[in-house]
């Protein structure tokens, strides 16, 4: 017994920052930046909404989309990096929020790139072992608002987005794995965001960045990312007793577009089975998977019963892959 | 392995913006013309894929010149 993904809804917040908005800010041209990222837009949240908030929306649209009756379900797990407090649970007040039974588990999965994987495999155990019969899985981060104002890198790659997914038991029998190396945290780090490195009074008179200041040495997680993620595709391949000619659309994590062309080809994965949608909504972080699930389904290119490997890897260094029926 | 003047040249037709006959075995990378982080990635998968050798950023932060990559790569195929 296994997972069935049902539904997706995703919110994209109303600013949209473009290649040449950012142009007019740094002395580079829009098609530079393009050829560096292949993303012409990202979504930034308003002020003062917070991940909470997307997930919030993205949620109440899945729930009017597809006619869900909320008091169904009976587990909430919420991804994100961005939470309201240190306590207590966002999922908690997210379960106030959307009126959901009283009678449920709820939790934070503090989790970035590899998130909606091990969201995926929380929701496989729960409803495996029979804890629960419907999860609703949200994600959503806010990203773009722990990075520095003259950071163009970090500025060009991410984005914010919130999305909700409803996750049933299914008969497809699907495998996991995951992977975790630490010593790479800090190649990617949100710094001076908790009790390691707290804010101090000169570091916001600096900057002027509450919520953290995220730092990304490009060429680390490139390294990482091209020599675990095509082993990580073998190896869940392997887990099934699949090939590549197996699956019918590959969905990955939407990082970068260089890096993940470079992947697809180690990975010797056919163009047309390899889905990439960065270019339209750029990196957010935990919601990259579901976004592009959602994008696929409604292009055509992701049809009901198709195999689809689902690949998450970043920040961490944490990684992980499933094969889903659709 | 091939020589370090054809790795050169195969490097260099990675690099779109870069004109054949610009870059040599002795050229310092980094001053290729337009030289930005997005090229150190570059060299990064070139070699992965034309080699299957996977180099490190303390490798790439250890050479200057296009002959310095070459010998990593050869040291490493070994």
């Amino acid at each position: 017994m296994a997972i069935s993904i049902n539904h997706i809804s995703t919110y994209l917040p109303k600013k949209i920052l473009t290649n040449e908005d950012l142009s007019l800010q740094f002395n580079v041209s829009s098609e530079q930046i393009f050829k560096n990222t292949g993303i012409k837009k990202r979504y930034l949240s308003a002020p003062g909404e917070i991940s909470s908030d997307m997930a919030v929306k993205a949620a109440e649209t899945l729930f009017q989309d597809y006619s869900i009756d909320r008091s169904d379900i009976d587990f909430l797990i919420f991804c994100s990096e961005g939470f309201d407090h240190k306590g207590p649970s966002t999922s908690c007040l997210i379960q106030h929020r959307l009126g959901l039974n009283k009678n449920i588990a709820c939790v934070d999965l503090p989790y970035g790139c590899s998130g909606y994987i091990y969201g995926l495999g929380m929701a496989n155990a729960y409803l495996t072992s029979g804890m629960s019969q419907k999860v609703l899985f949200l994600t959503a981060d806010m990203a773009t608002t722990v990075i520095h104002k003259d950071d163009l890198e970090l500025k060009s790659i991410f984005s914010d987005i919130g999305t909700a997914t409803i996750i049933t038991k299914a008969t497809y029998n699907e495998h996991f794995i995951f992977g975790t190396d630490g010593s790479g945290y800090h190649n990617l780090i949100v710094d001076h965001s908790a009790s390691r490195n707290p804010q101090t009074i000169e570091k916001l008179q600096e900057n002027n960045m509450p919520l953290g200041h995220m730092k990304m040495q490009s060429t680390e997680i490139f390294v990482f990312a091209v020599k675990t993620v095509p082993k990580l595709v073998q190896d869940i391949l392997l887990k099934h007793n699949y090939t590549i000619d197996d699956i019918d659309l590959f969905v990955f994590h939407q990082a970068s577009y260089f890096m993940l062309d470079v992947i697809r080809r180690k990975c010797k994965i056919p163009k047309e089975k390899f889905f990439v949608n960065i270019e339209q909504f750029g990196n957010s972080v935990s919601s990259t998977i579901p976004v592009a699930l959602k994008d696929a389904k409604e292009q055509g290119v992701l049809k009901k019963g198709m195999k689809v490997l689902v690949a998450g890897f970043g920040i961490g260094y944490s990684w992980g892959a499933t094969v889903i029926e659709y | 392995m091939i020589s370090a003047e054809e790795f050169t040249n195969q490097l260099v037709t990675e690099f779109e913006d870069v004109e054949p006959n610009t870059v040599f075995p002795d050229t310092n990378y980094r001053e290729i013309k337009n030289w930005s982080s997005m090229y150190a990635l570059i060299i990064i998968a070139f070699i992965d894929a034309n080699f299957d050798v996977q180099l490190s950023a303390d490798d790439l932060k250890n050479t200057q010149t296009v002959r310095d990559l070459y010998a990593i790569v050869c040291e490493k195929m070994k």
